[in-house]
C-alpha cells in the first residue's frame, strides 16, 4: 500500500506537465487469467474491450467489459483423477486511470469497481461487486493508435471471502474522437 | 485536481475494506474417503460416519477461519447390479448421535436425516461420477445441510440407499469433496 501511494505521488508529479486534449477511444485487449489461492480453477485466459474516455488533464475514465475463461483443474481423490470446470468470469465497470508520461510513451496507474458473474458447472451463477486496481504502461507510436501492457488485481467479494486473479493483458486502441 | 489525486487510492481502499483479509483469503479443497460401499436393500444400512478435521488436515488447518463453501461433490464410480434402473442416493444424518451408522432408512429419516445427493443408474451401469456433474446433483435442502456441517462442527454421516424397493448398489473409491473459502 505504502508503495502504491509512493507511486501515486509519482505519476501525479509527472503528469502534471502532460496535459493532453480530450479524446474517446476504444481498445481491445487480451491475455492471461491466474486465480490466486483457487484450488478449483488454473490459468486461463482473457478478452475484453475498453472505452478510455479523456475528458480532464491526467485523468481517464474506461468503462470497460471483460471475460475470462478459467482452467479446469484436476485433483486426485481416492487415487481416482477428477476434473473440475474451471468455470468463466464476465465483468463490467469503470476503471479510472492516472494518466502520465508523453504521448508516445506513458504509464497509469489505474483502479475500478464493478460487476462481476462467476459460472461454474453445476453450481448457480454467483454475480457480485468487484474490485480491481493495477499499472498499465502504453506505446503509441502512431498518433490514435496505442499499444499497451497491463497488470491487475481483480478481487470479487464473496460471502466475506473473495476471489482474487492476476489479470496480464495486452491491448491495442483507437482514439476515434480527438479534442483539441 | 486534489479531487482526483485521491481517487484512485479511494477505490484501492474500498475494494481492501469490502473484501476483508481479501489478500490472503483463498479457496482450498478437502476431502474425506468414505471407501467402497455395498448397499442392498433388506441388508443393514452401509454408509460412512464423517469427521471431517480428522479426516481433513486441509479442513482442521482452516476450519476456525472459514468463510463459505463454495462447492461440494459426491465422487466415485457406481454400479448398479439389477437389470433394472434405479438412483443411488446419499443421505445425511446431521447430528449423529454416535459413530455407529443406523439400521435402515427407517432410522436414518427418524433420526433427522434427508436425502443429499441422487443419481440414476440404467439396468446394469456402472458409471463414474464426474465433478461437474456431480456438484448439479444434490437437493437443495441437503447441500444446505451438508455446507452447514461443514461450517459447523464437521461431524455427520453419509447411507447409501436405492430408490426402488429393490436395490443392489455398489461404489467404489467415494469421496465427499468440498472447497472452502478461508483465510490461511
Amino acid at each position: 500500500m505504502r508503495n502504491f501511494a509512493v507511486l501515486l505521488l509519482l505519476v501525479l508529479t509527472l503528469g502534471a506537465g502532460t496535459a493532453r486534449a480530450a479524446s474517446i477511444g476504444v481498445e481491445v485487449f487480451g491475455g492471461l487469467s491466474i486465480p490466486i489461492v483457487q484450488d478449483d480453477s488454473d490459468q486461463g485466459t482473457q478478452f475484453g474491450v475498453r472505452v478510455p474516455v479523456h475528458l480532464v488533464p491526467l485523468l481517464s475514465l474506461e468503462p470497460y467489459f471483460a471475460s475470462s475463461a478459467l482452467g479446469d483443474k484436476s485433483q486426485t481423490f481416492a487415487g481416482v483423477s477428477y476434473t473440475r470446470d474451471g468455470g468463466k468470469v464476465t465483468g463490467y465497470g469503470l476503471n479510472a486511470r492516472l494518466d502520465a508520461g508523453s504521448p508516445v510513451l506513458s504509464f497509469f496507474p489505474y483502479a475500478g469497481i464493478g460487476s462481476f458473474t462467476i459460472k461454474k458447472a453445476g453450481l448457480a451463477d454467483e454475480t457480485d461487486m468487484g474490485y480491481n486496481f493495477g499499472l498499465g504502461l502504453q506505446l503509441s507510436p502512431v498518433p490514435k493508435i496505442g499499444v499497451s501492457l497491463r497488470g491487475e488485481l481483480n478481487a470479487i467479494p464473496i460471502n466475506e471471502a473473495s476471489r482474487k486473479y492476476a489479470n496480464v493483458t495486452v491491448g491495442v486502441s483507437y482514439n476515434f474522437l480527438s479534442l483539441p | 485536481m486534489k479531487n482526483l489525486r485521491i481517487l484512485i487510492p479511494s477505490i484501492a481502499l474500498a475494494a481492501m475494506t469490502a473484501t476483508g483479509c481479501f489478500l490472503i483469503s483463498g479457496q482450498i479443497v478437502v476431502s474425506a474417503n468414505l471407501g467402497d460401499l455395498h448397499a442392498v436393500n433388506g441388508l443393514s444400512s452401509v454408509g460412512m460416519y464423517v469427521d471431517l478435521s480428522a479426516e481433513s488436515p486441509d479442513y482442521k488447518k482452516h476450519k476456525d477461519k472459514l468463510k463459505d463453501i463454495v462447492d461440494i461433490a459426491v465422487l466415485g464410480t457406481f454400479r448398479n447390479n439389477l437389470a433394472v434402473p434405479v438412483s443411488a442416493e446419499v443421505w445425511i444424518v446431521p447430528s449423529p448421535s454416535s459413530a455407529a451408522l443406523l439400521a435402515d432408512q427407517a432410522s436414518v429419516t427418524a433420526a433427522g436425516g434427508l436425502k443429499l445427493w441422487a443419481m440414476s443408474l440404467g439396468a446394469n451401469e456402472t458409471r463414474k461420477v464426474d465433478w461437474d456433474a456431480s456438484a448439479g446433483l444434490f437437493t437443495a435442502a441437503g447441500k444446505t445441510t451438508l455446507k452447514n456441517e461443514i461450517k459447523g462442527d464437521g461431524v455427520f454421516t453419509l447411507y447409501l440407499f436405492g430408490s426402488t424397493t429393490t436395490y443392489d448398489i455398489e461404489v467404489t473409491n467415494a469421496v465427499v469433496v468440498a472447497v472452502i473459502s478461508a483465510n490461511p
